[in-house]
């Protein structure tokens, strides 16, 4: 009887590791992922990841990848850096995860890629915009590339879209003005305007700044309505971004054009506290949902989510296509074989097999450039934004152009 | 020689042993375990002791509760990665270097701070926490909010740089080596009997001849420059510091392994440090994938419970348990005290009885 058992337990520990590598193809591909899913930022890694549920979801229903299922491995950095570093470590070193993508901090993103490209894991980010992650200085992180446009391609969309605007305004912009916060996203404002505006021939005739948090922006915008620009380009928070527009209508000051770079002036709260007056405020989105790509997924996204997809949602979507197209291409998930194929990827249109790209661009691939004389290294040099306008009470796609039906409402009402 | 004289020293031999056996378990490891994962655990642990002691020295010693020391450590770092960034300066010596100036700058603060006594000292501290925050916040030569990233490269022990977790195990467990025979060293010095009389009661102190404000300086400099090693440290390690390191939860992570460990003893930190943070980090890897923030309210929980029904800390509870009785008595084979005192009447008496 004895021997019957132990002959039976070698048989069956025999099986187990003969089935193992047959059971390998069927495994799933592991998509680590580390946002911050406590702390403070929590509600922002929340739309980040349902995004990539709802590619995973969409994927793994059409079959997955070379047979194989995605399965999403969720990391949080909790916005710390030494916590996202230990998060890395514990995706790759304990997890198994074949691809990682992160964060929504660029300084988080920055030591993750560094344990990424360490362990030859390859990696994407969707929604890391600090100029510097691809820099000369980052050259060897060769594992790491980034999807989504940098800092400096926001603001240069931003002047684009001034310029482009005389096509439909019958006016051409000349001259501009800042008006922003002195914390790191004002400063980060100037800065890129001061490289972009002569190369768009725009003068800039005021800047004008304010602590955070204000309680009084009057001087300011007696500031601006003395400059009196074609148009104002500004970065706030949500409280500033609201006092800055009720200051406006309260000087009786209509600038014919606001462009802002988000933040506080894309936060939900910014229409609900303003309403009507904030009719004419254009801002920088990655996504928006009536942009002619994304009406789709937007119906579907809200029938799943009860939301609207946003930016972050969009992109990180995106980014679990590009790990799909390129395993797919790679036909493994060894990790050189898979960043060499990520590097050779071109996505003109739409993946293969899915849906048209659902950014506000219509190609896709990463590449070595130079920016404003500076090189840089495994960026989408195709990946650029939108700008929506706030018209009755809603944010609309106003550009590019192509992407939407939606005309300029010129000059700004603000009523 | 007397049976007492040689049952003290085997017990002294026996517990040199298990001290010795205990470090080379931590030796050891690195042989053994192979996942940088795990390491990487350890050199938390290692680090997070090693501020839990600096904290230790003033908040369990001396009875000043500071809830600043992040900002310590936070300074440490930036000292030394700015000068190695900007003039190129070796890591070792650049760890002194911030060492030093986290010792002055803590030393010049607190002086005029030293009136204040309770919790009025312990406000200075997040004050003072905050207050460094934002100034490098402001200040373009420490770069602001995107923080200062050291250099990768070559594994180096001249830099200090290593892609592999293994030298920094050792050199964490150095520190914590260090750092814990310098407090013990303190605690059994004239500044450790200054420090705790100091702690029960600063008018006594005062009337028996001690110097309470110039005792508390000392403390809060060698607690700072302890907290500047380990800024250090973790630049090192982590390769990248950002002005969020300074924040006011970082100085509360600095107490609880003390706390938990148990204040009163220097010992207590290690012990409180090497069962937390192992703890922190399960119950994120463990639950906060399923249940986002789950991981932090056990950990919650946790602490609550040990603070509720052990507030002296885990090593408060063991100096008085059955448990250390019968490592005592049965491993250790700890005579009785009467021998103890026996012996030493032995000694001072010059000859044998």
């Amino acid at each position: 009887m004895k021997k019957m058992i132990a002959l039976l337990s070698i048989l069956a520990m025999l099986l187990t590791v003969l089935s193992v590598p047959a059971m390998a193809d069927e495994e799933p591909i592991r998509i680590g992922t580390i946002y911050a899913m406590s702390g403070g930022k929590a509600a922002i890694g929340e739309n980040i990841l349902r995004g990539i549920d709802f590619a995973v979801k969409e994927i793994n229903e059409k079959g997955g990848v070379n047979g194989r299922m995605l399965e999403v491995v969720r990391g949080d950095h909790a916005g710390d850096p030494a916590q996202g570093k230990s998060e890395a470590e514990r995706l790759i070193t304990q997890e198994h995860v074949d691809v990682m993508m992160g964060c929504h901090m660029s300084t988080v993103t920055e030591i993750v890629a560094q344990v990424c490209t360490q362990y030859g894991v390859p990696m994407i980010t969707a929604i890391s915009t600090l100029d510097r992650l691809s820099d000369p200085d980052h050259e060897a992180m060769d594992y790491f590339f980034r999807l989504c446009p940098l800092n400096s391609v926001y603001v240069k969309d931003m002047l684009e879209y001034l310029k482009d605007s005389a096509e439909q305004t019958g006016e051409e912009v000349k001259t501009i003005a800042i008006f922003t916060d002195r914390a790191a996203i004002g400063q980060e404002l100037i800065r890129c305007v001061e490289l972009y505006k002569d190369e768009y021939g725009f003068d800039l005739v005021a800047t004008v700044d304010y602590t955070s948090d204000a309680t009084d922006l009057s001087a300011q915008v007696l500031a601006l309505k003395q400059a009196d620009p074609d148009a104002i380009l500004c970065d706030s928070y949500i409280g500033d971004a609201t006092l800055f527009v009720q200051t406006l209508k309260a000087q009786n000051y209509t600038p014919k054009m606001i462009v802002a770079k988000a933040n506080g002036f894309t936060d939900p709260a910014f229409i609900g506290n303003l309403a009507n007056v904030a009719n004419g405020v254009a801002s920088v989105v990655e996504f928006n949902p009536d942009l002619i790509n994304g009406q789709e997924i937007n119906e579907e996204f809200k029938a799943e989510y009860g939301v609207n997809m946003n930016g972050h949602s969009a992109e990180s979507y995106t980014v679990v296509w590009i790990f799909k197209t390129a395993i797919e291409a790679a036909g493994t998930t060894d990790g050189a074989a898979v960043r060499d194929a990520i590097a050779a990827l071109d996505i003109q249109g739409e993946f293969p097999g899915g849906r048209k790209i659902v950014l506000p661009y219509d190609r896709i691939k990463f590449e070595d450039y130079d920016l404003a004389g500076e090189p840089h290294y495994r960026d989408n040099i195709y990946s650029s934004v939108a700008i929506a306008q706030v018209q009755d009470g809603e944010w609309k796609t106003v550009w590019p152009f192509d992407f939407t039906d939606t005309k300029i409402l010129y000059p700004a009402p603000l009523q | 020689m007397s049976e007492n004289v040689k049952a003290v020293r085997a017990y002294r031999r026996n517990v040199a042993l298990a001290l010795g056996l205990l470090l080379l378990v931590f030796v050891l490891i690195p042989v053994f375990v192979k996942s940088p994962y795990i390491l990487n655990i350890f050199v938390l642990v290692f680090y997070m002791s090693t501020l839990s002691m600096a904290w230790n020295l003033l908040g369990g010693m001396t009875g000043q509760n500071s809830l600043g020391h992040a900002a310590y450590m936070g300074l440490g770092a930036y000292a030394s990665c700015l000068l190695i960034t900007k003039a190129g300066a070796n890591p070792w010596l650049s760890a002194i270097f911030g060492m030093v100036v986290v010792g002055l700058v803590a030393g010049v603060i607190f002086y005029p701070c030293f009136i204040l006594r309770g919790p009025y000292f312990t406000l200075v501290s997040i004050a003072f926490g905050e207050a460094m925050r934002q100034f490098i916040i402001n200040s373009t030569f420490f770069g602001r909010a995107s923080g200062v990233g050291l250099p990768f490269g070559r594994d180096s022990w001249l830099d200090f740089r290593f892609g592999s977790k293994v030298p920094y195990y050792y050199v964490g467990l150095a520190m914590v080596l260090l750092i814990y025979l310098l407090m013990k060293k303190i605690e059994r010095s004239r500044m450790g009997y200054a420090l705790r009389t100091i702690r029960e009661d600063e008018d006594a102190a005062a009337a028996i001849g001690i110097n309470p404000t110039k005792y508390k300086i000392m403390a809060v400099v060698v607690s700072a420059m302890v907290a500047a090693l380990v800024g250090f440290f973790y630049a090192s390690y982590i390769r990248y510091i950002d002005p969020d390191l300074m924040v006011q939860a970082k100085s509360t992570e600095s107490v609880l392994p003390a706390v938990v460990g148990g204040a009163a003893y220097v010992e207590g930190p290690l012990v409180g440090g090497l069962i937390m943070i192992p703890l922190s980090e399960f119950l994120r890897a463990r639950y906060s994938a399923m249940l986002p923030g789950i991981n932090m309210l056990l950990y919650a929980i946790a602490l609550l419970a040990v603070i509720r029904f052990r507030p002296t800390g885990i090593l408060g509870w063991y100096m008085h348990s059955k448990t250390k009785k019968f490592v005592d008595e049965k491993l250790l084979r700890k005579p009785p005290v009467e021998v103890f005192e026996a012996v030493e009447l032995q000694k001072r008496g010059g000859k044998e009885a």
